[in-house]
C-alpha cells in the first residue's frame, strides 16, 4: 500500500516536472492561460463497475464504485494517484447463502492530456494495488492483495474556473488465487468524476 | 338329694389340714427312706461286706418323674413327622437329662467309696450300679435313693424235655398223650394263618426279642429287617468291657445281636424264639410271618462252675433293663409290637412283682402301646410263675400243648398268668446251622406266639392299647384250666384271628380320582382302623393341575389327612392347567417362544415379543390387547397370545454430488434424497438417521425429522462417500438401511 502510494507520488512528481519543462508554458509568471492550462485537481469519483470475471459477475453481479483522484499536470502530462472501493453481497452458487466481497484498490499512473483546453480529452495509464477480501457465511473468509495494471481514457470539463466534472472509461486487471479459484478482480469501471482544479 | 350334716363336714376339713400339716412336717423322701427294705437292705450289706461288693439296681427320686414319663410316653409309635420327632426327642432327653441329674447327684454322695457305674437308665428313673459296703451304707442313708434291689443274674428259661412234673402236674409223656405240635401247627392253633388270610401279617411291625441274640443268617429270617443291640456285662456284672461282640458290655447296630457259641448252653434259644414270632421260609412261618425282628442280646456268658457243670448264659437285671430301655428309646424309629421276654428267675411269685425295677420300664413301653409278653417259667410251678413274668403290667404267657391243656412244665398261677400260648414241641429255627431247626418245648415257646399275635393285632388296629388287645385276647381265647386248682379257673389260649374279628370293623375309605390325575394312595377301596389317619395325596397329571377334595372332605389342601371316624370317600378333582398359545407373526418371536404351555391357575405369565432386526413390535391380539411389552397376563383360562411384527422397509434413496461457491471459495455437497417406502404406512417413522460408512462402520452423521427427506452433506469434499439411511420409529427401532454411494 505504502509501494503504492510512493509510486503515485513519484508519478505526481514526474508529471508535475515535465509540465514546467514545457516551452509553450511561460515559466516566470502564470497568467490566466497558464491557469487555463493546469492539469491539478482533486476529483471525487462514482462509478459502475463491470466485473472483468464472469464469475464475479455470477455470484454478486455488477455494480457501483466509489473514490477519490488526485492528479497534479500541466498542459499535457499529468500524475494522478486514485483510491477506490467496491463493495457487493451475493449468494453462493447452490446454497445461496449471503457472501459479501469487497474490493479495495490503490491506483496510480501518468496521464496524457489529448488536447488541452476546457474540454480536456485524455488517456492514462498505472499500476494498482487491490485488496480482496470475501466473507461467506458457511464456507469462510479470504483475504488476499495483489499488484495489478489499469488504463483509462476520460475527458475533464472545466465548467467554471475552479470546478471540474470528469468522465472516464477506465479498465483494470488483477489476477490472484485467494483460495481455490483464480479470479480476476478488475473489470471495466464507467464513472464520473466532480473535482475542484488547484 | 339329702345333704350331710355341717358337723361332719367340718369334720373332714379338719382331718385334711392335720394331715396336710403331717404330710409338710415329714419330706416326701423321709416317706420314702421309711419305705426301704429294711430287711434286702441288710441281706445287700451282709453280701457286699461277704464279697468285697454287691450289685445293685438303684432307684432313685426323681423330681418330677410322673410328669417327665408321662410327657414322654405320650408319644406313641413311629414319629409321624419331623415335628412330632423333635418334640419326642425333647421329652425324651427331658426325661433322660432328669435322671441323669438324680443320678450323679447320688453318686457324689459316695464320693470316697468303692463303687462302679454300669448303667444310668434313660427312661426310668434307675441306675445300675457294683457298690463296696460303705458305698451301700451310703445309698441307704441317701434321701434320694428310694430304694435297692440286687442285680442278679437270671437263666434263660430254657427248653424242658416234657417229662417229669411237681406239685401235682404229671407229665403228658408220662401218660402217653403228648401231642407235638409242630410250629405250623400251633400257628394254625392260634388263628394265625386265618389272620394271614386276611391280610394281617405284622407287615410293618417289628417284634422285639429280648433274648440270647439271634442267627440273623438263618433261612427262617430271610428278607427281614433286623435290628440289632447287645447289653451284656459279662460274669462279672461290672460295666466297661463285657460280652458285646465288640468286647464291650453295650453295642448296637449290625452284628451286635449275634449269638454264643454252642458251647455255651442256650446259645440259640433267641433265634428259636425269633423264629416263633416272625419266622417266615418256604411253607414254615412264624406267628406273624412279616413283621421285622428287633434282637436285643441280654445274655451274659457264664463258666462251668457258674453254672450246673457246663457254660451257661444269663442275663443281669441291669442288662435286660437296659434292653428294655433301649426299645423304649427307639420307638419313634420302629413300629414296634411287642417285646418277647423268654427269662425268668428261679424264684416263683404268687402275687405282683411289682417292686420289680423292670416294671417301670415295661409300664413306660405299655403307655407307649407296646406289649411285653414273658414266659411264666418252665418249673412245673402250680403256685407262682417267675419274675419278670410276674409284674402285673407285663402279658404273662404259660404253655399249652395243642389239645389246650396246660403244659406240665408250665409255672401256673390263675391271676398272674395273663394267657396261654402253645409251647410244647415247636418247631422253630437253631442257631446250629442257617438251616437247623428244632422243636423245643417251654413257655419260652409259648411267648413270642403271644408277641407275634401282638403283631397281627397291631397289623389289624394300629392304635390299639395293651389293654385293649390283652382283653381281646382274652375273651376270645380259649380257655383252659389246669389241674393245678383241679380244672377251676380258666385261662384263656389265644385265638388272634377271633381277637381280630372282635375289634370294630375298619372303616372303608374310598378314594376317587376324576381326569387328570391320580392319588396316592391309587384310588379305590381301603379299610381303615377307628381313628386312623390317613395321608392322601392328589397326583396332577402332567399339565394338570389338583383342584380340591370333595366328598366327605373340602378342602383345597393337599395333601390331606383323613380320620377315620366312619367310612368315608374322598374325591380328588383335576383339571388341565389353563393353556397358553403363544403365536408371533412374521418379524419376530417372544419369550416364552410361540408354542403352547399350561399354567397353574392364577399364575401370572409375562410374554415378551422379540421383533427381528429391521423389524418392530406392533402389537399384540387375541387374549392381549395394545402395545405393551412385555405383556402380563393371568391364567385364570385358556389363553392365546398373537404378536404382531411389521418390517420397516428402507427409504428409496439417491444421491449426488454438486459444487457450491463464492467467488473465490468452494465446497462439495453430497445431497442425499429419498423417499419414504409405502410399504412403512402406518407405521410410526420419526426420523430417519444417516450414517457415514467407514468400511463396514457406520459413523452416525445425523438424525432428521420424519418430514424431512433430504440432506446435505456439507464440505463433503471430492471422495466417495458411501452413506446408510434408516428410517428410526418412535420406539427407537431402525428399519433396514438404504445404501447411497456418492463418488
Amino acid at each position: 500500500m505504502r509501494r503504492m502510494i510512493g509510486v503515485g507520488l513519484v508519478l505526481l512528481i514526474v508529471a508535475q516536472a515535465l509540465s514546467a519543462q514545457q516551452p509553450d508554458v511561460p515559466a516566470a509568471k502564470p497568467g490566466p492561460q497558464e491557469e487555463r492550462d493546469s492539469f491539478s485537481m482533486f476529483l471525487g469519483r462514482f462509478g459502475f463497475f463491470l466485473a472483468g470475471d464472469s464469475a464475479f459477475t455470477d455470484i454478486y453481479g455488477n455494480g457501483v464504485v466509489f473514490g477519490g483522484e488526485l492528479r497534479i499536470g500541466g498542459k499535457r502530462i499529468a500524475g494522478w494517484l486514485e483510491g477506490n472501493y467496491r463493495a457487493r453481497t451475493g449468494k453462493s452458487s447452490f446454497t445461496e447463502e449471503e457472501t459479501n466481497v469487497n474490493v479495495m484498490a490503490i491506483e496510480g499512473g501518468a496521464l496524457y492530456r489529448i488536447m488541452p483546453g476546457n474540454i480536456s480529452p485524455y488517456v492514462e495509464a498505472g499500476v494498482g494495488y487491490y485488496m480482496f477480501d470475501e466473507k461467506n457465511s458457511f464456507i469462510g473468509e479470504v483475504k488476499k492483495s495483489n499488484v495489478g495494471f489499469c488504463g483509462a481514457a476520460g475527458v475533464s470539463v472545466f465548467v467554471a474556473k475552479l470546478l471540474v466534472l470528469d468522465c472516464r472509461l477506465k479498465y483494470s486487471t488483477c489476477s490472484m488465487k485467494p483460495a481455490d479459484f483464480d479470479i480476476n478482480v478488475g473489470g471495466l469501471t464507467m464513472g464520473i468524476g466532480l473535482g475542484a482544479r488547484f | 338329694m339329702r345333704k350331710p350334716p355341717m358337723k361332719v363336714r367340718g369334720s373332714a376339713i379338719i382331718s385334711c389340714l392335720i394331715l396336710t400339716v403331717l404330710l409338710t412336717a415329714f419330706p416326701i423322701h423321709s416317706i420314702a427312706q421309711n419305705q426301704k427294705d429294711r430287711a434286702n437292705f441288710d441281706r445287700l450289706t451282709q453280701k457286699a461286706w461277704s464279697e468285697g461288693a454287691v450289685r445293685v439296681i438303684v432307684h432313685l427320686d426323681v423330681p418330677r418323674i410322673k410328669e417327665l414319663t408321662a410327657a414322654s410316653t405320650k408319644f406313641l409309635g413311629v414319629d409321624a413327622s419331623e415335628a412330632i420327632r423333635v418334640e419326642r426327642t425333647s421329652a425324651d432327653t427331658a426325661l433322660k437329662d432328669a435322671i441323669e441329674y438324680t443320678a450323679w447327684k447320688v453318686l457324689a454322695e459316695l464320693q470316697g467309696t468303692d463303687y462302679v457305674v454300669n448303667t444310668i437308665y434313660r427312661s426310668i428313673p434307675f441306675m445300675a450300679l457294683r457298690v463296696s459296703p460303705y458305698a451301700l451304707a451310703l445309698l441307704e442313708d441317701s434321701t434320694t435313693v428310694l430304694g435297692l434291689e440286687e442285680d442278679v443274674p437270671i437263666k434263660l428259661i430254657e427248653p424242658v424235655e416234657e417229662s417229669g412234673g411237681e406239685n401235682g402236674k404229671t407229665s403228658l409223656t408220662d401218660s402217653g398223650d403228648l401231642d407235638r405240635p409242630f410250629l405250623d401247627t400251633s400257628v394254625n392253633l392260634i388263628g394265625a394263618k386265618t389272620a394271614w388270610g386276611w391280610g394281617y401279617t405284622g407287615a410293618g411291625w417289628y417284634v422285639a426279642i429280648l433274648d440270647t441274640g439271634i442267627r440273623k443268617t438263618h433261612q427262617f429270617f430271610t428278607g427281614k429287617t433286623i435290628v440289632e443291640a447287645c447289653f451284656a456285662l459279662g460274669s462279672d456284672g461290672v460295666g466297661g468291657a463285657g460280652d458285646c461282640p465288640n468286647g464291650n458290655a453295650t453295642m448296637t447296630g449290625p452284628g451286635s445281636a449275634v449269638h454264643y457259641s454252642s458251647s455255651y448252653s442256650g446259645y440259640d434259644h433267641g433265634t428259636h424264639v425269633s423264629g416263633i414270632a416272625a419266622g417266615n421260609y418256604g411253607s414254615l412261618a412264624g406267628v406273624a410271618k412279616n413283621a421285622n425282628i428287633i434282637a436285643v442280646q441280654v445274655f451274659s456268658k457264664f463258666s462251668a462252675s457258674e453254672c450246673d457243670g457246663s457254660p451257661c448264659v444269663s442275663s443281669w437285671n441291669s442288662d435286660t433293663l437296659s434292653g428294655l430301655d433301649y426299645i423304649y428309646s427307639i420307638r419313634g424309629s420302629y413300629n414296634i409290637a411287642a417285646v418277647n421276654m423268654s427269662l425268668g428267675g428261679d424264684t416263683r411269685y404268687s402275687s405282683p412283682c411289682d417292686s420289680d425295677s423292670r416294671k417301670a420300664s415295661i409300664d413306660n413301653l405299655r403307655s407307649v402301646g407296646i406289649a411285653t409278653a414273658i414266659a411264666t417259667g418252665n418249673d412245673y410251678s402250680c403256685y407262682g410263675i417267675s419274675s419278670p413274668a410276674c409284674i402285673s403290667s407285663s402279658v404273662a404267657v404259660g404253655s399249652s400243648t395243642d389239645a389246650d391243656a396246660d403244659s406240665p412244665f408250665n409255672n401256673w398261677h390263675p391271676t398272674l398268668q395273663k394267657l396261654f400260648a402253645p409251647g410244647s414241641s415247636i418247631y422253630s429255627s437253631t442257631g446250629a446251622s442257617d438251616s437247623s431247626y428244632d422243636s423245643w418245648s417251654g413257655t419260652s415257646m409259648a411267648a413270642p406266639h403271644v408277641t407275634g399275635a401282638w403283631a397281627l393285632l397291631k397289623h389289624r388296629l394300629s392304635t390299639g392299647s395293651v389293654t385293649d388287645f390283652l382283653n381281646a385276647l382274652r375273651t376270645t381265647g380259649v380257655s383252659i384250666t389246669s389241674i393245678c386248682d383241679y380244672y377251676t379257673t380258666p385261662i384263656p389260649r389265644i385265638r388272634v384271628d377271633r381277637a381280630i374279628a372282635s375289634f370294630p370293623s375298619g372303616y372303608a375309605l374310598t378314594i376317587q380320582a376324576s381326569t387328570g390325575g391320580t392319588t396316592n394312595p391309587t384310588p379305590g377301596t381301603y379299610t381303615y382302623d377307628q381313628g386312623t389317619q390317613i395321608q392322601v395325596t392328589a397326583i396332577p397329571d402332567t399339565n394338570c393341575e389338583f383342584v380340591n377334595w370333595t366328598g366327605s372332605i373340602s378342602s383345597t389342601q393337599n395333601p390331606v389327612t383323613v380320620t377315620m371316624d366312619s367310612d368315608k370317600t374322598v374325591k380328588a378333582n383335576f383339571r388341565v392347567k389353563p393353556k397358553l398359545t403363544i403365536q408371533a407373526g412374521t418379524g419376530g418371536t417372544t419369550n416364552p417362544i410361540p408354542g403352547v404351555y399350561y399354567y397353574a391357575t392364577g399364575t401370572t405369565v409375562q410374554v415378551t415379543a422379540i421383533p427381528n432386526t429391521y423389524s418392530i413390535f406392533i402389537n399384540w391380539s387375541e387374549s392381549a390387547t395394545g402395545s405393551a411389552n412385555p405383556v402380563s397376563l393371568t391364567m385364570d383360562s385358556d389363553k392365546s397370545l398373537y404378536a404382531h411384527f411389521r418390517y420397516i422397509y428402507a427409504p428409496i434413496a439417491t444421491g449426488r454430488k454438486v459444487l457450491n461457491r463464492t467467488f473465490s471459495q468452494a465446497e462439495y455437497i453430497n445431497i442425499l434424497s429419498w423417499q419414504a417406502d409405502p410399504a412403512n404406512d402406518g407405521l410410526d417413522i420419526a426420523k430417519y438417521r444417516i450414517y457415514q460408512m467407514s468400511g463396514t462402520t457406520p459413523s452416525l452423521l445425523v438424525e432428521l425429522a420424519s418430514g424431512e427427506l433430504e440432506y446435505y452433506h456439507r464440505n463433503a469434499g471430492q471422495a466417495t462417500i458411501q452413506y446408510t439411511i434408516v428410517a428410526v420409529t418412535s420406539s427407537n427401532r431402525e428399519g433396514a438401511p438404504a445404501t447411497v454411494t456418492i463418488q
